[in-house]
């Protein structure tokens, strides 16, 4: 049972703590076995939260949902969403003939033709700075609006909308209340001082594969009839259960099993399955594993689940800049483009918050020398965001880099501005307290005292 | 307090960018695809021996000389070699079918066909076969090191022990340079190897062929004493088997990142190596992976019996590709591990102790005389047996030596300014305090000399009041002459002193470290203004007529701020430096170097030379020539090179390189 522990004390209700507290004496070995299947994705799932209600936090809110786009690696700002084509080649290298947008005096980069169509929906930001250099601090900066380094592990967004908007706060979806598609960063802890409980949950498998493996939901290579028969044929085998069947204790295990298999076997299970999506709608966000990510984003935001994270690999383009942007540009440009369409056209980008960047932007300047043979390296001093949807305005451009895209021009965006933005349309109050473990008066964005610079929330577009 | 990722340009005075003279002309010349060379291996040689070096890089295509630095080291390019792109392979792949088909096809009629399989045919077979086991596509590779050329190197029997520089010069100019090693010992070299290629592995397999893929364990034997030469792929370990006799007190030193100082797209950005020594059962008898601060190990055991011993050599963290090259100096070799005093003043004798293994002599007498480098390498030799090089300071100042007791300030060593100590932080945790007196507004500098001379010491600098009120604090200073030093652990203080008076400046080790080989140099003096140049890259490529960019930086010393006059000395009429002077306060200059009207097929060597007033004498130093090197994705740092050579290509060159490719 101690991998039922590992996962959180937090996430146990008094009967399942009591439940593990007894089963710890028996010798366990077919029901460690669904232990570990099932609590392992519906412990987390099922148990009942903790003292949110002492925090407060929550106001009306005009965003129900937030899908961010995580760029994993830092996409180049200057190929995407803010063009320098005046900076000339050695910045911009053949990319050059940026395109103009549904806009008027908005342009973005050539090879997102589609995302130009659709600029009335998003706003970019072209002045987000930090300053750091290095994937994880940066990772850490953008995604918990606080620099690393201090004496606190800060949660993210995810984390923080899952504690204000997920269990705690009523939500009583089968799906978890933050889903990542498919793979965890890894780079930070999500969570931070939150614990496990808040942590993400990853699907892993391949939305654009025939059969969407979802980690603990839907098994590879095992049909729903053969899942069936396994689970009789367990109970079958359960003399204990037999032996006492008014057990209070091992009642409540059949209940969270019961619900652990609804996930599996019921409408859980069928919103992982893309098959039931049009044809013509799965082709126009991309049969690739972004594209489809993006469908089930919008699939998740249908059921209401909060927080959505599409971890987006490969931005990290030290080599070989051009030649990445050219084969993985359209393939965002199509699964991004079509993903704001779709939220737009079912009514639900009004109530949904669309959020693009990465931990930073790109060398401006291209290194054509060896060994990066036109490449451009990491860059925090300045870089892009986009965000749509959830009450941001659309079609606005906020601050500037300058000519070459190095600096901040005008209006510096940090992270905290952004993130504080997102909290206070999904209705998650910046200055809430967040539970510390260790008591201390912590708030969900820095209130003085923690000496951050910041340069004021989205009011323009919100 | 380690620093060790420091970088050269991390202070935010260097990232003031000055005025930009570029002119369009220069820009274009700076984006022509110059050739690189990412490692050469192997990376030393013998003297009087000769040697095939392979030369592994990027745009080496038409490489019509290759220039070694120093004297007696000649080479000539004999074979260039890239992977041969997809349609290449795919003809040579389908005239394979067609060749095998018509075999099978005159092996079933063999008598009444006419289409008779010929030995012509037979040799035709075989060649396409080889051309493409030896280049096949390789969509996996790293491009920088993906082309290499063939030299035929050789070492004169004169030639210098020590280091020399490789640079390969092609219709598109000369190359970066990269360390080759000289040296007298007999030399065991592995073959040269390929980084794993899924596509040549295919085309093994559809030969019929076993797969050559995989992390390997190789092993080599060789007799003591020796070189080795080796390179280290992605998971490998390399044993290196040899018999010693009882008694032995046996060095192997590694030569890795001294060969390549800095990879820009490793973390570490080294080849970061261990060396371990294991007996014929494998029990392990020594380790090393950092040799003290150096990421080069060393290991010295005297062996406990005659029998089998090997070395194991890997890098840290299993990574591995073409460019880790090692060389091992193994055997009974002298090895300098301490030397006392770090200098000496000029016009004396200085007698220096040193410790280490196998030294002929513990005693070494250097007559500093005038006009001796502020720095020196010296070295012992024993039977032929050339030590590892250390360095020895001279200096102009008075000198003298710690005493052992100063260990507070009631203890403290009275000295009086302008001095150099000698010491040593004999003892962990030990402390040497000196006292002198000062008058108030007198401006002093506390340098410590200790790790820029190879001493493990991490100093830290104290300078304290009568009343123990200390007025200044230092752990690590940049100095950014030290391209080589990615943990600047030398102190530095300037201090105006506030009164009259009694102060002392105690100085210790920052981790709380201490022993003989801690050993220091501390100047306290007034400030002594000057400078140094650093030019980088060092080699310009121009077309003739045309300009090419260069970068000159001011490392400016105990607050020396006035301007820098440059010339170029020794060039053809013709040439010059757009501009000529380096402002007062400025550290970094970019400006243009004019090249001669006319191309040559020889690159030309090159001084730039700076001159300033200082306390109204003239001081005039030459600029050492430096490339500058990425380490890790980030840092950079200029690492020194042998000389500047300017290569002068004819007008079309660069563009007949450029449709070539």
């Amino acid at each position: 049972m101690k991998t039922n522990h590992s996962l959180g004390e937090r996430s146990l209700n008094r009967d399942s703590a009591r439940i593990i507290s007894k089963l710890g004496t028996l010798p366990l070995s077919r029901r460690e076995a669904i232990g570990r299947c099932l609590f392992g994705t519906a412990g987390l799932l099922l148990a009942d939260g903790w003292g949110l209600r002492a925090f407060g936090g929550i106001r009306p809110a005009k965003a129900k949902s937030v899908i961010q786009i995580w760029m994993w690696g830092g996409p180049c700002h200057i190929d995407t969403f803010d063009p320098k084509p005046e900076a000339g080649y050695d910045f911009c290298g053949a990319l050059r003939s940026p395109v103009a947008t549904n806009v008027e005096g908005m342009m973005i980069g050539e090879l997102m033709p589609l995302l130009a169509k659709q600029a009335d929906k998003y706003s970019i930001i072209r002045s987000m700075t930090h300053g750091n250099f290095a994937h994880e601090t940066a990772s850490y900066w953008v995604q918990t609006g606080r620099a690393s380094g201090g004496r606190e592990v800060f949660p993210c967004a995810g984390a923080v909308t899952s504690l204000f908007k997920g269990y705690d706060a009523g939500y009583n979806g089968l799906i978890p209340p933050y889903i990542v598609l498919t793979e965890p960063q890894g780079r930070f802890s999500e969570a931070g001082f939150l614990g496990s409980r808040y942590k993400p949950f990853a699907t892993g498998g391949d939305p654009a594969a025939a059969k969407f493996n979802v980690e603990g939901i839907v098994a590879q290579g095992m049909s729903d009839q053969h899942q069936r028969a396994r689970r009789e044929l367990l109970h079958k085998l359960n003399t204990l259960g037999q032996s006492m069947p008014r057990d209070a204790s091992l009642k409540a295990l059949y209940e969270s099993e019961d619900q652990a298999y609804e996930l599996i076997l019921g409408d859980a299970g069928k919103l992982f399955d893309l098959s039931q999506e049009k044809d013509e709608l799965r082709d126009r966000y991309g049969r690739n594993t972004f594209g489809q990510s993006c469908l089930m984003a919008r699939r998740l935001v249908e059921q209401g689940v909060p927080y959505i994270t599409i971890n987006y690999k490969g931005w990290d383009t030290h080599k070989q800049h051009f030649e990445t942007m050219r084969r993985k540009l359209p393939e965002m440009d199509k699964g991004l483009a079509t993903l704001l369409q779709d939220l737009s056209e079912r009514g639900l980008l009004d109530s949904t918050i669309v959020w693009w960047s990465g931990e930073f932007g790109r060398t401006p300047k291209v290194q054509w020398e060896a060994p990066w043979n036109g490449g451009r390296n990491h860059w925090g001093k300045v870089f892009s965001a986009v965000v749509a949807g959830g009450g941001f305005k659309g079609g606005h451009i906020i601050g500037a880099s300058d000519a070459r895209g190095e600096e901040v021009k005008e209006r510096p965006v940090y992270p905290a501005d952004l993130i504080a933005s997102i909290y206070e349309l999904t209705g998650i109050d910046p200055e809430a307290k967040l539970p510390h473990p260790q008591g201390l008066d912590v708030r969900v964005m820095p209130v003085g005292g923690e000496n951050l610079k910041i340069g004021g929330r989205l009011t323009e577009i919100m | 307090m380690s620093k060790r990722f420091q970088g050269i340009f991390a202070s935010a005075r260097w990232k003031n960018l000055l005025p930009v003279f570029l002119t369009g002309v220069a820009l274009q010349a700076a984006q022509q695809p110059t050739p690189h060379i990412g490692y050469v291996y192997p990376a030393g040689g013998r003297q009087g021996a000769s040697c095939e070096v392979v030369v592994g890089g990027q745009r080496l295509m038409d490489g019509s000389e290759a220039l070694v630095s120093g004297e007696g080291v000649s080479a000539r390019i004999v074979e260039y070699n890239r992977p041969m792109n997809q349609k290449e392979f795919n003809d040579l792949r389908e005239e394979l079918r067609g060749l095998q088909e018509k075999r099978r096809t005159a092996n079933r009629n063999s008598e009444q066909s006419t289409n008779r399989w010929t030995t012509v045919d037979e040799k035709k077979l075989a060649e396409i076969k080889a051309k493409i086991l030896k280049n096949a596509p390789n969509r996996d590779g790293n491009p920088a090191i993906a082309e290499n050329v063939i030299l035929l190197l050789t070492v004169a029997t004169n030639a210098e022990v020590g280091e020399h520089e490789i640079r390969i010069r092609t219709g598109n100019g000369l190359s970066n340079p990269v360390v080759f090693l000289v040296d007298n010992l007999p030399e065991f070299t592995a073959r040269a190897k390929k980084a794993a290629n899924p596509e040549l592995e295919r085309f093994r397999r559809f030969l019929g062929n076993e797969p050559t893929n995989g992390p390997t364990k190789t092993e080599m034997r060789i007799t003591l004493p020796a070189v080795v030469n080796g390179q280290i792929l992605a998971g490998e370990v390399e044993r290196i088997r040899f018999s010693a006799k009882k008694g032995q007190r046996v060095v192997a030193a590694v030569s890795a990142r001294k060969l390549i100082p800095y990879l820009a797209d490793a973390v570490p950005g080294w080849f970061q190596a261990t060396l371990a020594l294991c007996d014929g059962k494998g029990k392990q008898l020594a380790y090393d992976d950092d040799f003290r601060f150096d990421p080069d190990p060393v290991l010295c055991c005297e062996i406990p019996k005659d029998g089998e011993y090997f070395l194991e050599i890997k890098d840290a963290i299993y990574r591995g590709r073409e460019d880790f090259v090692y060389r091992i100096r193994v055997g009974e070799l002298p090895f300098i591990t301490g030397v006392f005093p770090l200098g000496g003043a000029v016009g004396t004798q200085t007698t220096v102790k040193l410790t280490g293994w196998n030294l002929p002599e513990s005693n070494l007498t250097i007559d500093v005389t005038n006009g001796l480098p502020p720095v020196l390498p010296i070295h012992v030799q024993d039977n032929g047996r050339v030590s590892n090089p250390v360095l020895f300071a001279t200096d102009t100042l008075p000198e003298c030596l710690e005493h052992g007791t100063n260990n507070s300030p009631a203890m403290a060593q009275s000295v009086t300014l302008p001095v150099i100590i000698n010491g040593s932080i004999g003892q962990p945790g030990d402390w040497d305090v000196f006292r002198f007196e000062g008058r108030a507004g007198q401006e002093i500098v506390a340098e410590v000399r200790a790790r820029r001379l190879g001493s493990p010491l991490d100093s830290v600098l104290k300078l304290i009041d009568v009343d123990g009120k200390p007025l200044a604090v230092n752990d690590d200073f940049e100095d950014k002459a030290c391209g080589l030093e990615t943990h600047h652990a030398d102190s530095y203080l300037r201090v105006t002193l506030p009164a009259d008076g009694t102060y002392y400046v105690c100085i210790g080790d920052t981790q709380c470290k201490g022993g003989d080989e801690y050993a220091y140099r501390l100047r306290l003096s007034a400030p002594r203004p000057d400078f140094e140049l650093r030019l980088a890259p060092s080699s310009v490529n121009a077309r003739a007529g045309a300009s090419a960019p260069l970068t000159i930086y001011a490392l400016r010393k105990d607050g020396f701020t006035n301007e820098i006059q440059l010339r170029l000395k020794g060039a053809l009429p013709a040439m010059a430096l757009s501009a000529t002077r380096i402002p007062a306060n400025q550290d970094e200059l970019k400006l243009n170097l004019q090249a001669p009207p006319r191309s040559s097929k020889e690159s030309m060597n090159l001084v730039i030379e700076g001159r300033a007033t200082i306390a109204g004498n003239e001081v005039v130093h030459d600029a050492v020539p430096a490339d500058e090197m990425m380490q890790a994705f980030f840092y950079k740092h200029l690492v020194p090179a042998k000389d500047l050579q300017l290569t002068v290509l004819g007008r079309g060159e660069f563009r007949k390189a450029a449709a070539k490719r």
